[in-house]
């Protein structure tokens, strides 16, 4: 499936994993997102949990599940296996908390060391609607989210500021690096496309020839 | 039948020690349930807490103090004390007395077993004990889970989770030998064990399975310890073998364990029943219990910090202050944690604990309603709260039988409700409570400032 057709309309299944420090909001972002809700008392993630999302962008249709993590330092060497396999991570920090923009940075150097570039990030500071207490200034997560190469955006899950731009760019970029990655498995193997079974039909002429004449 | 059973039942510690034909009949006794009024009793006697307490006189209150200054772990307890429980009405006031029983609970433990020190699901653990018992002895519960052999829930909570690792290792052996497709199914899928079943290990399969039938698995690992924990995980994919097998994908699979926790698609009974052959089947064929390990009991002697208390207070306070320092904390921080310990000051009521089932599945039945997704039941209209008369006015809810054509109704009526309604044949239980109607008790009168928002 993943080597044919890119200009017919296209069904993407992406993994997206939250990870982050404790309490900075990672469980309400996604039932933000996912349910339209927010509850300023939901219990404490411990056992990760997923939820899923279907959107559609342009003739691209996206298939989110959206992976939510214990948040608890000790809970850190679980990650591997919540993030193996995934397109997309989310890294939360509390705009009130500087210590969460630190494991934010752990986070990333652990992603880029394990994962590369295939992994697209996303760096999210939560909580704007607690502006007074910022701790984190927007110069300093920018700078950095650029110098790693993740995009980065504010969000309030409690006002709902933000959270739907965050999924919307990242699936973008998924899809981006889909069709690149598709690209070159089709540069590095043009045979394979013609092997592929079924729909291949749309951009092959070869093929599409002898159907249409044996059945017309 | 429940009124004759409580004097059989009390004895049974003391006759399950020196009489083999008792235990047998214990054992049976606890497959049953233990009725919901004897289970204070019954968790206490099982755990010896009486016995652990009085060896300890005073311990817990110097623990409390202790941690009070000096537990490194007071954030992370602040953080999820506020959020563990919330939808049951004893846990959900902000520094209501539940709340504040947990918080101390946590806190002291911290210090005394500062190996584990605290590690989120913990803190659910304790909630659940502090259901049944007064703070003290919830503390020497949550000990006695942790240390005593039989459960040894110290090597799950411990930094790097051996005991987890231990567990899922015998889970995927047990699946292997005697659920070959299952395994191979859940491969094939990528379901990898850890994404359902730490909850099983840590809690015992509390938010995992519905409450009633949780505390039904909770009797059974207070009297048999941790092979329950194995023979659940077994049992789970047993029962629920076809179904497993015919879900197609990672993302189904893993929802559907996850809806297992509204309902278990067993009744209760059965699911023991079934729970109680996987125990035999396993202990036959030796897979009861993983290869044991060192290293998950506690090494450090309990309360290291407590010994010279007086002598040392002082001296540990600049030493945890030093190194709070260098770890880039300010003294600001510091003064913030005190802050935060000072708000649980008031001692709890000295309230006698009686939980009846209803309170307690109200609160789970609010706890659905709470969540309204997988259309379980839906939420209709939201609770708001009435600052002149002081009531809430109520929550609508849909029975979640999806056939049902009833309009949505007052929820403190919707166990009445289901209970008129034939769900389940003649069957004329609540599907969800497994009450009778004549149970329910309203809770929502009540009021509840918090939840109007």
């Amino acid at each position: 499936m993943a080597a044919s057709a890119v200009a017919s309309p296209r069904v993407h299944d992406f993994k997206v994993v939250l990870l982050g420090e404790g309490c900075v909001g990672k469980t309400s972002l996604v039932l933000r997102y996912v349910e339209n809700k927010f509850n300023e008392k939901h219990e404490s993630t411990l056992q990760a949990s997923f939820l899923t999302k279907k959107l559609t962008i342009g003739n691209r249709r996206v298939n989110l599940s959206i992976w939510d993590t214990a948040g608890q330092e000790r809970f850190h060497a679980l990650g591997p296996i919540y993030y193996r396999d995934s397109n997309g991570a989310i890294l939360t920090y509390d705009i009130t908390d500087d210590d969460s923009f630190q494991k934010v940075k752990n986070w990333v150097k652990e992603l880029k060391k394990m994962l590369g570039t295939d992994i697209m990030l996303t760096i999210i500071g939560n909580k704007t609607d607690l502006e007074k207490q910022r701790n984190v200034s927007v110069e300093t997560a920018e700078q950095y989210a650029e110098s790693v190469g993740a995009t980065h955006f504010q969000t309030s899950a409690k006002l709902n500021r933000g959270v739907e731009e965050v999924f919307l760019d990242l699936s973008r970029r998924m899809i981006e690096q889909a069709d690149k990655q598709d690209a070159e498995k089709r540069a590095l193997s043009p045979s394979s496309r013609s092997t592929a079974a079924g729909n291949v039909v749309l951009l092959e002429e070869t093929p599409a020839a002898p159907i249409k004449s044996g059945c017309c | 039948m429940i009124n004759q059973r409580p004097t059989s039942y009390l004895s049974f510690e003391v006759s399950g020690y020196t009489l083999e034909a008792r235990e047998e009949e214990i054992w049976s006794r606890i497959l049953m349930g233990v009725p919901d009024l004897l289970r204070i009793e019954a968790w206490k006697r099982l755990l010896q807490i009486d016995r652990i307490k009085g060896d300890h006189p005073k311990v817990y209150e110097a623990m409390k103090e202790l941690a009070r200054r000096q537990s490194p772990h007071i954030a992370q307890i602040d953080l999820d004390v506020k959020r563990t429980f919330v939808r049951h009405e004893w846990f959900r006031e902000r520094y209501g007395s539940k709340q504040q029983a947990l918080f101390y609970v946590l806190a002291a433990y911290s210090v005394y077993n500062p190996e584990v020190g605290y590690c989120q699901g913990m803190a659910e653990v304790a909630a659940l004990l502090l259901l049944y018992m007064r703070t003290e002895d919830a503390f020497w519960a949550l000990s006695a889970l942790l240390s005593n052999k039989k459960y040894a829930m110290h090597g799950f909570f411990l930094p790097g989770f051996p005991k987890l690792m231990r567990f899922q290792t015998q889970h995927e052996a047990i699946l292997k030998k005697y659920l070959p497709k299952v395994k191979k199914h859940m491969d094939k899928h990528d379901v990898h064990t850890n994404l359902y079943s730490v909850k099983w290990f840590f809690q015992c399969f509390l938010d995992r399975v519905p409450f009633h039938l949780c505390l039904r698995l909770w009797d059974v690992y207070l009297y048999e310890g941790e092979r329950l924990l194995i023979a659940m995980a077994f049992n789970v994919f047993r029962m629920h073998e076809k179904a497993v097998l015919k879900l197609k994908s990672m993302d189904d699979i893993f929802g559907f364990l996850q809806r297992l926790e509204l309902d278990f698609g067993y009744p209760d009974d059965e699911v023991v029943k079934r729970l109680g052959e996987c125990m035999d089947e396993l202990r036959r064929s030796k897979l009861d219990l993983p290869t044991s390990a060192d290293n998950e009991l506690p090494t450090k002697p309990y309360g290291a910090l407590f010994g010279g208390l007086i002598k040392e207070n002082q001296e540990l306070r600049s030493e945890l202050e030093q190194a709070k320092m260098s770890s880039g904390a300010t003294a600001k921080d510091l003064e913030d944690l005190d802050e935060k310990g000072e708000n649980y000051t008031e001692q709890e009521p000295d309230q006698t604990i009686k939980c009846t089932v209803a309170e307690r599945e109200m609160a789970k039945m609010e706890k659905l309603v709470g969540r309204s997704k997988n259309g379980e039941m839906q939420v209709v209209a939201k609770v708001k709260f009435d600052g002149g008369s002081g009531k809430m006015k109520p929550l609508l809810v849909r029975c979640p039988n999806p056939g049902c054509p009833d309009p949505p109704v007052n929820s403190s009526n919707l166990i009445r409700h289901l209970g008129r309604h034939p769900s389940n044949g003649n069957h004329i239980l609540c599907p969800i409570t497994k009450l009778n109607c004549k149970c329910a008790r309203p809770l929502w009168n009540k009021t509840r400032a918090e939840a109007g928002r």
